[in-house]
């Protein structure tokens, strides 16, 4: 399960969530594209489907009794949609007992790969679907607002992990405690927050050590024009790793390209229209990456031959 | 991030114990470009002063590292901290490159006379001994050689200015006319051999050729 956020709205994840599952379903993979990016879903029309019958509200209003019946074919075999195209005006306010309800519904759909288009923002709703699984693809742009997000966004979801894991463990009592003998452990600072916690109380910080280990994230760095730095993208996965101990491999840059303005227009997928261009081609080497994760991942878990 | 900034020198640098000076420097290279001020990747990550502490102490790491007193030093207190094996650290194993061109492969080698440039020498007195065998009407072979001698020339001085092989210059001084060059040749040798020297060419040439004339008729 992969769900790609960004902190920047405008950053591409759209356009990075319907590319890669045309790519993995053109690759042989049963996928599966779910639009959670509630208030703002544009993932049907970015593939190429501008009038979906079914959308996630339809589960959510129990119009259908399973989220699998809100699942809708693609133009392209192998590849399914849950779309948010005729969602409820007011679904970006999901009680909290709904948002749970949807988040165990998708855990349990079986496909090879489930792509979640999530919104941007770092609101409950985005970081909650985006610890949905341990691995992440973060979209982001060479500009620095949209840098200042995405470590926005990450530090969002590592406080979050912490305040998860210590649920149950008096997290409160924890991070009162932080704060009184630094200052500086509040939100902005999960890092220290968490070197504190494990000299208060190691079981604990062994336990969140743990969780915060297992995450696997993805960096893609989109819409780079030819005068940015292509080396930004592996910069900021060797911050990442120095300073939140977090494992963050650089997936790609994706070249920009004003075509994906056309294509958007047209309503029709830009791997099709423009299939020969630089950013297709960067799409194409991602695609290549994430389905090598599958493949590694099979190979680890067949039975050794006889 | 106070904690960040005690880590050892080489956990900080990522490198391994043993790294060499190039490794090193690659390295601080590297981490300086991650948080260097206009750095575009660490934007909005830290506070300014976190920034600037990180870069003191990389800054730190670096400069102990890379001087070879400094880096002994650090590491022995790792050693005695108990946190580094003795004998771990940094062996330099470069050697110095190995001479590709030996002038002195020719078997004729005359090592007489210190390496003084013949520019260096004053303007020869009338009377000297040199003088007065350079006056001779026939210059034999064996009276080059003596004048060169006296004027503290050596072979390979005339041989490295004058770009001919030590073995050409050596026939000349002992008469081998078989193996020497056609005659055009030839008076360029002695040309240079007397330039190299120090002394008139033109009459060098002439005299050499009256006593290889003067030879072959015996």
């Amino acid at each position: 399960m992969w769900p790609i956020g960004g902190g920047k709205g405008g950053s591409g994840k759209s356009l990075l969530t319907g590319s890669l599952g045309i790519l993995l379903a053109r690759d042989g993979y049963r996928t599966l594209l779910v639009d959670i990016d509630f208030g703002a879903a544009n993932l049907h029309t970015i593939i190429g489907l501008p009038h979906p019958e079914k959308s996630l509200s339809d589960f959510i209003n129990k119009k259908v009794p399973t989220l699998e019946e809100t699942v809708v074919e693609t133009p392209f075999p192998g590849l399914f949609l849950i779309s948010g195209a005729m969602n409820n005006l007011d679904i970006a306010n999901l009680a909290h007992e709904q948002k749970m309800k949807i988040l165990r519904s998708i855990s349990r759909l079986s496909y090879d790969f489930i792509l979640l288009d999530l919104g941007a923002g770092t609101s409950f709703n985005t970081i909650d679907f985006f610890m949905i699984s341990d691995t992440g693809v973060f979209v982001t742009t060479p500009e620095p607002t949209a840098i200042e997000n995405i470590y926005r966004l990450i530090r969002s979801v590592y406080f979050r992990k912490i305040r998860q894991v210590l649920h149950t463990h008096n997290f409160r009592a924890l991070s009162l405690e932080a704060e009184e003998r630094n200052p500086r452990a509040t939100v902005t600072n999960p890092d220290l927050l968490l070197h504190i916690i494990k000299e208060l109380d190691p079981e604990k910080g062994d336990i969140l050590d743990r969780e915060l280990r297992a995450f696997e994230f993805r960096l893609v760095v989109n819409q780079c024009h030819r005068q940015d730095n292509p080396n930004i993208g592996p910069l900021i996965c060797r911050i990442i790793q120095r300073h939140l101990t977090l494992k963050m491999q650089f997936l790609g840059n994706i070249a920009f390209d004003d075509r994906v303005h056309n294509a958007v227009c047209k309503k029709m997928p830009f791997l099709d229209l423009y299939p020969y261009t630089q950013t297709a081609l960067d799409l194409r080497a991602c695609g290549n990456r994430v389905a090598e994760t599958k493949s590694r991942m099979q190979e680890s878990l067949a039975p050794a031959r006889p | 991030m106070s904690y960040h900034t005690e880590q050892m020198h080489y956990e900080l640098l990522e490198i391994p114990i043993d790294a060499s000076p190039f490794e090193i420097r690659k390295a601080y290279e590297e981490l300086f470009e991650l948080y260097r001020d206009d750095s575009i990747a660490a934007y909005s990550f830290f506070s300014t002063a976190e920034r600037m502490e990180i870069i003191s102490a990389l800054e730190r790491a670096y400069l102990t590292l890379i001087d070879a007193a400094a880096r002994r030093n650090y590491d022995a207190q790792l050693i005695e901290r108990g946190l580094m094996e003795e004998g771990k650290g940094y062996q330099d194993k470069s050697r110095e490159p190995v001479p590709m061109y030996n002038i002195r492969r020719s078997p004729f080698i005359d090592t007489t006379g210190p390496a003084i440039p013949p520019a260096a020498k004053k303007a020869d007195p009338g009377d000297s001994p040199a003088a007065m065998i350079f006056k001779k009407d026939i210059l034999a072979g064996e009276d080059l050689r003596k004048i060169r001698i006296l004027s503290d020339v050596s072979l390979e001085q005339i041989s490295l200015q004058s770009k001919f092989k030590i073995g050409l210059l050596q026939a000349l001084e002992e008469d081998r006319f078989e193996l020497l060059p056609p005659l055009a040749y030839l008076k360029g040798i002695l040309k240079s051999y007397a330039k190299c020297i120090g002394i008139e060419a033109d009459h060098v040439v002439q005299s050499y050729l009256r006593h290889m004339e003067s030879s072959k008729g015996t």
